[in-house]
């Protein structure tokens, strides 16, 4: 088995791994319905809206908190930053899309490694005792793969860049080239956040994007949905 | 609003901070509650300016009453710790509320810190209105909120805050607003509000975030063993909805409760709108009417 953590990295953080990310856009359908979004600047602006309001304090700060707590075997401390999470999230379907691609990243971390503290966390998600949130199951990975934490955030915030990037390109009329332009144009930003990840803990995390909230909550509520946030 | 001023307990002067180094006020405040007779008596209440809470006032038929709590120096200053802790013992139902909105000043070197804890008993109810905070130029605040439920206890709470003096034409002048929100039931989150605002970095006044509105309001319900937040989550979207001007949204929480988050252009927009969705969430939650605290 290949040791190498840029590619295990990559492997996570692509397209094709099956986390279920493709069924959700986080409000993006929402704003493309309701005519607020609907060019590559309107995209643009609420890919940046989400990294730097949601995805980089909370999500990639936890990514790099779980990995912390993954190298120390701290499974109380895991647990605890999942309980965080979900109490984090009062969107019901951001919050049941984190869970989902959390256990699918579980699931195949679990098959392709072998580490006390994923195999651990795994079962306690099977079992209903433990949300699994993705961050949390992301930075696990990583600690059994050996990705330092910075990569470790800066790729979980391109694969989120990526994710919604990929769910405007099948609720917008935009074209691939516009697509890889607005993911090229988030890159300072994913730089930026991940380095502010760096020695932050659990007590860190803190987001603010309530308009994206808004769209979340009222995205249940639209009558034909492609996404299922 | 209501009567009696005088503090009929322990109120005394400021306490001005010791440490030669620090400027600021430290202000703390502790009440307690008990159900006594059918009622909601309070029994214990000891404060230092610049906090200050007015006598109780009964409310008609639920056995609960309703306490102010005021900065009689009219805002918050840097380098003030103001600390308030509350406990509402079991079967007790208080209304706290604020007479005006909370300004936070200009600081110029430590931030003003408010931190309220809130401990509810066995079946306690409390509904915690305070007006909303307006962050003035220059301004550090950092507020924390921290509500511990029992069992088969009840809470309303409203959170709000405006990004600057809105009728001046002034907008994200403040230096920081930090506040958390922690709602926990036996030791386990519920919810948890940690938002951090520094309008040198960022600011977030467009699509995601404020969406060039001028007020965010959050009003959070949670009830132990309470099962009904479906129909409560749809009565709460048709009260949005008849305020064109605000936007909002409604969810479910993970531990059981809801939150509606709103945006608002005006403040009386958010007044109106607060009150209209704490009506309905007394009437869903608490089976009460209304409650008019005549300040509006």
């Amino acid at each position: 088995m290949s040791t190498d953590p840029l590619l295990s990295l990559l492997q996570f953080a692509d397209g094709l791994f099956p986390s279920g990310g493709y069924a959700h856009s986080f409000g993006l359908e929402y704003y493309v319905q309701a005519g607020e979004v609907r060019d590559p600047a309107g995209v643009e602006a609420f890919v940046h809206a989400h990294l730097e309001g949601a995805a980089g304090p909370c999500d990639a700060v936890a990514v790099v908190a779980a990995l912390t707590l993954g190298d120390r075997e701290d499974l109380d401390g895991c647990l605890s930053l999942d309980e965080t999470l979900d109490a984090m999230k009062p969107v019901a379907e951001f919050r049941e899309a984190s869970r989902q691609m959390g256990r699918q990243t579980l699931r195949v971390a679990a098959t392709v490694t072998d580490h006390p503290m994923l195999r651990a966390v795994s079962e306690l998600v099977e079992a209903g005792r433990t949300p699994g949130h993705h961050p949390l199951a992301f930075g696990l990975a990583g600690s059994a793969l050996g990705w330092p934490a910075e990569a470790a955030a800066r790729a979980y915030l391109y694969s989120t860049a990526a994710l919604l990037v990929g769910a405007a390109l099948r609720l917008l009329p935009l074209g691939q080239l516009d697509g890889q332009r607005i993911l090229r144009a988030a890159a300072p930003l994913i730089e930026r956040l991940a380095r502010e990840t760096e020695g932050k803990g659990p007590a860190d995390l803190w987001s603010f994007a309530p308009g994206i909230e808004i769209a979340g909550m009222r995205h249940a509520r639209l009558d034909a949905r492609l996404f299922r946030s | 609003m209501g009567p009696a001023l005088l503090p009929s307990s322990t109120g005394s002067a400021p306490a001005f901070s010791s440490t030669p180094d620090r400027v600021g006020r430290d202000g703390a405040l502790a009440l307690a509650f008990e159900r006594r007779g059918g009622g909601t008596v309070l029994t214990a209440r000891r404060f230092t300016l610049p906090l200050q809470a007015l006598e109780p006032i009964p409310l008609e038929g639920a056995g609960s009453v309703c306490l102010t709590l005021l900065n009689p120096t009219g805002g918050v200053l840097g380098g003030d710790r103001l600390e308030a802790e509350i406990a509402v013992g079991p079967g007790a139902h208080v209304c706290l509320t604020t007479p005006s909105a909370t300004r936070v000043y200009r600081a110029l070197g430590p931030p003003a810190v408010q931190e309220t804890s809130i401990r509810l008993g066995v079946g306690a109810t409390v509904e915690y209105i305070p007006d909303h905070v307006i962050p003035h130029p220059g301004s550090v605040f950092h507020q924390s909120l921290t509500v511990e439920m029992g069992p088969g206890s009840r809470v309303i709470l409203s959170d709000a805050l405006a990004i600057g003096r809105l009728a001046r034409e002034e907008r994200w002048a403040f230096r920081e607003l930090v506040s958390r929100i922690s709602v926990t039931s036996g030791g386990r989150p519920l919810f948890l509000d940690r938002i951090r605002l520094d309008p040198s970095r960022r600011i977030p006044q467009e699509l995601g975030g404020m969406e060039r509105f001028g007020y965010l309001a959050s009003l959070a319900l949670f009830a132990d063993g309470f099962a009904g937040w479906e129909d409560v989550i749809c009565a709460l979207e048709a009260r949005l909805a008849a305020w064109p001007s605000v936007l909002g949204g409604v969810s479910l929480v993970a531990g059981g409760g809801c939150l509606v988050r709103f945006l608002a252009p005006s403040a009386q927009d958010l007044t109106e709108a607060t009150r209209g969705l704490w009506a309905l969430a007394r009437h869903s939650l608490l089976g009460l009417p209304a409650l008019d605290l005549r300040k509006w």
